[in-house]
Formats: C-alpha cells, sequence, structure tokens
C-alpha cells in the first residue's frame, strides 16, 4: 500500500517531492528524527532546527545520489528504498532509466516509523535541475 | 537512552572501523556526509551539531553495518 501524501515527481525540468520527519524527545533534552521513506536519521536540539535540517538532509539525498551517484543510480536507489509508480512501474521504470520517458510520480510505500518517534512533521520540496 | 555521542568522535569511529568517506556537502550551515558501510550500504550522516543523540548514533551504526559496534560502545561489561 502506497502513501499518498509521500512522492517523488519527477519532471524534465526538476524534482517536487513531499515527505514526513517523525521525531521523538529524548531524557536528554535532545531529539531523535526519522524520515523513512529516504530511511534517513539525524539529531537536533530543537524541533525548529530539526525541521530545518529535515529539509536540508532531503536535499543533501538528492544531491548525493542525482549529481554525484548519477541519475540512474537514483532511480535504483529510489526503487530500492520503495518508491513506486503506480502504474506499470517495473516496464515504467526501465523506460526511465533508458530516456525513453522523462517524467513520472513515484509513490512511497507505508513505512512505519521506528516505535516511540511519535510526532510528525510534514514537508515539501523542489528541486530544478535538468533531468 | 539518554547518552549523547560526541559527533567528531564518532566520525573517528566509524573511519577506523573501516566506513569510508564518499561525499560530504554543506547547506546553511549544516554538513552531511555519506560513508559506504562495510555492508555496502551508502548512508547519510548529519554531523552538524556537537553531538548527537544515542538513538541515532545507533541507526548509523545498524545502517553502516557496525552492529556489533552499539554492543562494545553503549552496554558496559560486567
Amino acid at each position: 500500500m502506497a502513501d499518498e501524501k509521500i512522492y517523488i515527481q519527477i519532471n524534465e525540468t526538476g524534482i517536487n517531492y513531499s515527505f514526513k520527519s517523525y521525531y521523538r524527545k529524548e531524557e536528554n533534552g535532545m531529539y531523535s528524527w526519522h524520515i523513512p521513506a529516504y530511511n534517513l536519521f539525524f539529531s537536533s536540539d530543537s524541533v525548529e532546527k530539526g525541521t530545518e535540517r529535515g529539509r536540508k538532509m532531503v536535499r543533501s539525498f538528492y544531491s548525493f545520489w542525482i549529481k554525484q551517484q548519477g541519475f540512474k543510480n537514483f532511480l535504483l536507489e529510489i526503487h530500492k528504498l520503495g518508491f513506486r509508480i503506480p502504474t506499470n512501474h517495473d516496464y515504467n521504470l526501465m523506460q526511465m532509466l533508458n530516456r525513453k520517458i522523462h517524467s513520472a510520480k513515484f509513490k512511497a510505500p507505508q513505512v512505519l516509523s521506528p516505535i516511540n518517534f511519535n510526532e510528525a512533521v510534514e514537508q515539501e520540496g523542489q528541486l530544478e535541475m535538468a533531468i | 537512552m539518554n547518552e549523547t555521542i560526541d559527533t567528531h568522535l564518532f566520525a573517528e569511529i566509524i573511519l577506523s572501523e573501516g566506513v569510508t568517506l564518499m561525499y560530504r556537502c554543506e547547506d546553511d550551515g549544516d554538513f552531511f556526509e555519506y560513508y559506504l558501510g562495510l555492508n555496502g550500504r551508502k548512508v547519510a550522516v548529519c554531523l552538524s551539531d556537537e553531538y548527537i543523540t544515542e538513538q541515532t548514533a545507533k541507526e548509523y551504526l545498524h545502517l553502516l553495518g557496525l552492529s556489533d559496534l552499539i554492543d562494545r560502545l553503549f552496554f558496559k561489561k560486567g
């Protein structure tokens, strides 16, 4: 089952995405964070800082996987993370890997965050880049 | 779970265990590093603050294929 709110929309001119960060307050006052769709973890000393850091961390994910590892590896990574094109995923992914199609919307799997990451922040982002 | 881990010490520990730094980027004062774990996974680590939480450190170690270090770092024997 896909999480309708969490997606990666790839177009020729860039990428739109939305994600959800979960956090929990530790006994020492710090916050532990998890972004399940991307399997990213980080810490912060406040919710505000963590919210901003989550946005940057997801941006760093795109920077690493697209700019450093290359677009094909990026597509394979989001496939590995469970993102799926709702219709004919495997065929359309192959078409995209072969550069025969240039846009698609991937939806995230329903991923449960680890126990006690019970507070959530929903965020959106946009990247402009030639794909 | 109440420990905090010195981020620079944490980075030194994972590098000494054989993990490789692949990529580093900075975004408006926050630093993100991508490491190649012993299991071949590429893992994002955020080392912006002086400390990370024990929970975050454990998740990083698990993702990097260093789960055995969790016991050695966080549980006192005897």
